[in-house]
C-alpha cells in the first residue's frame, strides 16, 4: 500500500490565477527515495508544501483532489502530527535559523526539544549528527553568524536529529560547495539505508541518478513523468521538456552516434563504467583474436 | 574548550559564576525594575542619581561595565540633555533666573528638569542593567517555568532577533543600493534620503522572512503535542534571591505609601 497518495491534485496558492499543480496522480512508497526534477516553476517546491502538510493548512489556496498520507486525508490530519512524522528541509538557508538559540548544538537540539527528548540523549544525537555532517567545528558557534552552505548543514542537521520518519527536502545542496552537496547525498543515502522515505527536489542530476529509486518530472505544475531513475533519465523525449540527463547518459548518446554499441543505457557512473570495461574487453578480444 | 566540555555544561544548570547575572531572569526583571520605578516614584533628584550611580556600581559587579555605558551614554545623552534642557527651559516658576526668546530658566523648573531626569535616567538605566544582565532566552525560559506558553515566549524572543535581523537586512540593503550608486553617505538629508527606497524592500523581506520562519519552526516540531524538554535549564530560585526580591518590592511598596503619604499631607 501507497504510503503518500495523490490523485487529481490541483493546487491554486491564494491570489494565484494559474494553478501550481494540475491533476497530478502520484503515489509514494515507504522507504523509498525519489527525486523531484523539472524546470524552475515548474511546482517542485508545491509539491513539497504539499506533501508536508503545508498546503492546505498553511497555505490555504484551492486544493483539489485528494492528498492522503498513510491512508487518512491531508485535510483532516493534524499539523503538529506531521511535524513529527515528516522532516521538511527547504530552500533558504538563512530563514531555516531559528535565530532564537546562542549555539550550532542548541540550534540543533531545538527539535528534539519540542519533541520532549531527554537531554542526555539530546546531547548524544547532536554529536552524532555533527559528526555525520562533519560539522562539530561549529558546534560552539553562533548560527546567525554562519554563513549560507553553513547554515544550509545546520538546518539540515537540525531536521534530521528529530529522527522523522519521511524526509521532504527541498534543494538542500543549493548554497554548498561539490564536497558538501557530496556529503548531503551521502547523508540522504544512509537515510534510505535506514527505511526512511525521501523526497528530494534537486537539479544535480547526477546525484539523484546514483542514488534516487525514482524520479518525478514536473512542469508547469504538471507530472510528466514518475518511474524508476534507470527509466525516466534514459527517456529522450523529456529532454524536450527541460529535462536534464546525466553525465552517462550524454556520455551513451555520444558514443552511440558514433557506432559503439551499449546494451543498456548507463545512468549511474558504476554502470557506465562497467559498460566500458566491458566494451574494452571486447575489442581487445577481437584484435587478440 | 572542547565540544564535549561544553556539552556537559548543559548537564546542570547554567550558571555564570556572577551573582548578578545568575539570579532568575523573572527576580533580576522584579529587582531592576523595582529600582526603576522607585526613582520616579520618589521624586527626589538626589535619589535618582544615587540610583544611576548605584546601578554603575552594578554594572561593574555584573562585569558588563562596557557594554551598559556603551548602550547608556546614549540615553543619557538623548534624554538626559534633551529633558532636562526642554524642562529647565519652559517650565513654569516664579524665581527666574535668565530669560530670553520665551524661554524662562528658574529654581523652580530647573527642580523640576533634575526630578524629571534623574527618575528617567535612573528608569533607563535599570532597565538597561537588566538587558546587559539577562538573557533573552533565559527570560522565555523562566516564563515557561512559570506556565507562560511555549508561543509566547517564541514570539518574545523571535520579537527581540527579528529587531537584530533587521538591522543586518538594513545594511545589505544598503549596501546594494550603494552599489547600484545610489548616495548613502553624507549629511543628514542625504542618509534619510537613502533610507526611503531601502523601507521598503526591508519591509516586503521581513513579512516574508516571517513566513518562512514559521515554516522553520513548524519544521522543528514547535507545536507538537506532548511536554518539551530543555537542553539549557536555569538553577532553581533560592531562598535567599527569593528574599532578596521581597525586600525590594516591599521598599517599593514603602516608596509609594511616602510618596502618596506627603502627597496627603501637602494638600
Amino acid at each position: 500500500m501507497a504510503y503518500i497518495e495523490l490523485k487529481d491534485v490541483d493546487y491554486v496558492y491564494p491570489l494565484a490565477k494559474e494553478p501550481a499543480l494540475k491533476q497530478v496522480t502520484a503515489s509514494f512508497e515507504r522507504g523509498k527515495f525519489y527525486g523531484v526534477i523539472g524546470e524552475n516553476a515548474g511546482g517542485k517546491t508545491t509539491l513539497c508544501n504539499l506533501l508536508r502538510g503545508l498546503i492546505p493548512h498553511f497555505y490555504k489556496g484551492k486544493l483539489k483532489g485528494d492528498v492522503l498520507i498513510d491512508g487518512e486525508d491531508i485535510r483532516t490530519l493534524n499539523m503538529d502530527v506531521l511535524s513529527t512524522q515528516m522532516g521538511y528541509i527547504f530552500q533558504n538557508p538563512f530563514t531555516q535559523i531559528s535565530g532564537v538559540k546562542n549555539t550550532v548544538f542548541e540550534e540543533i537540539a531545538l527539535g528534539m526539544e519540542n519533541l520532549g527528548i531527554p537531554k542526555e540523549e539530546m546531547i548524544e544525537k547532536v554529536f552524532s549528527i555533527a559528526e555525520l555532517l562533519n560539522i562539530e567545528h561549529l558546534l560552539q558557534n553562533n548560527p546567525n553568524a554562519l554563513s549560507g552552505g553553513q547554515r544550509q548543514k545546520v538546518a539540515f542537521a537540525s531536521v534530521i536529529a528529530m529522527d522523522t520518519d519521511t524526509f521532504v527536502i527541498d534543494e538542500p545542496t543549493s548554497q554548498l560547495d561539490p564536497d558538501g552537496t557530496a556529503g548531503i547525498f551521502e547523508i540522504i543515502h544512509k537515510l534510505k539505508e535506514q527505511g526512511k522515505t525521501i523526497v528530494l527536489v534537486e537539479h544535480k542530476i547526477d546525484l539523484l541518478a546514483e542514488y534516487a529509486d525514482e524520479v518525478l518530472v514536473l512542469k508547469k505544475g504538471e507530472l510528466l513523468a514518475k518511474g524508476r531513475t534507470s527509466e525516466v533519465l534514459s527517456d529522450f523525449t523529456l529532454t524536450g521538456q527541460g529535462v536534464m540527463i546525466p553525465h552517462t547518459v550524454s556520455f551513451y548518446q555520444e558514443f552511440s552516434a558514433r557506432g559503439h554499441v551499449f546494451s543498456k543505457v548507463p545512468i549511474t557512473k558504476s554502470e557506465c563504467v562497467s559498460q566500458l570495461a566491458g566494451m574494452i574487453q571486447g575489442k581487445k578480444g577481437e584484435e587478440s583474436v | 574548550m572542547d565540544n564535549r566540555t561544553f556539552a556537559n555544561q548543559f548537564l546542570e544548570p547554567k550558571r555564570t559564576g556572577n551573582f548578578i547575572k545568575d539570579l532568575n531572569p523573572l527576580s533580576k526583571l522584579n529587582i531592576f525594575l523595582a529600582f526603576g520605578l522607585s526613582a520616579l516614584i520618589l521624586g527626589d533628584y538626589r535619589y535618582g542619581f544615587g540610583m544611576v550611580v548605584f546601578l554603575l556600581a552594578v554594572a561593574v559587579l555584573a562585569g558588563c561595565l562596557r557594554s551598559y555605558l556603551k548602550v547608556y551614554w546614549k540615553i543619557l545623552l538623548f534624554f538626559g540633555v534633551f529633558l532636562f534642557g526642554m524642562k529647565a527651559a519652559f517650565s513654569p516658576g516664579e524665581q527666574i533666573l535668565w530669560q530670553k526668546w520665551g524661554i524662562h530658566i528658574s529654581v523652580e523648573s530647573l527642580h523640576s528638569a533634575l526630578v524629571l531626569t534623574s527618575g528617567v535616567l535612573a528608569f533607563c538605566a535599570a532597565v538597561i542593567m537588566f538587558v546587559q544582565t539577562t538573557e533573552w532566552s533565559d527570560l522565555t525560559y523562566a516564563l515557561e517555568q512559570k506556565g507562560v506558553s511555549h508561543v509566547t515566549s517564541f514570539v518574545i524572543l523571535s520579537a527581540f532577533q527579528s529587531i537584530s535581523d533587521l538591522g543586518v537586512n538594513a545594511k545589505v540593503i544598503m549596501e546594494s543600493q550603494k552599489a547600484r550608486g545610489i548616495e548613502t553617505e553624507g549629511n543628514v538629508i542625504r542618509r534619510i534620503k537613502a533610507y526611503i527606497p531601502v523601507m521598503g524592500p526591508l519591509v516586503l523581506n521581513a513579512i516574508s522572512s516571517v513566513e518562512e520562519k514559521s515554516i522553520a519552526m513548524d519544521a522543528r516540531a514547535f507545536s507538537a503535542a506532548g511536554t518539551h524538554t530543555y537542553l539549557l535549564e536555569l538553577p532553581k530560585v533560592k531562598g535567599g534571591e527569593k528574599a532578596l526580591v521581597a525586600v525590594v518590592d516591599i521598599l517599593l511598596v514603602l516608596s509609594v505609601v511616602w510618596r502618596v503619604a506627603g502627597w496627603l499631607i501637602l494638600n
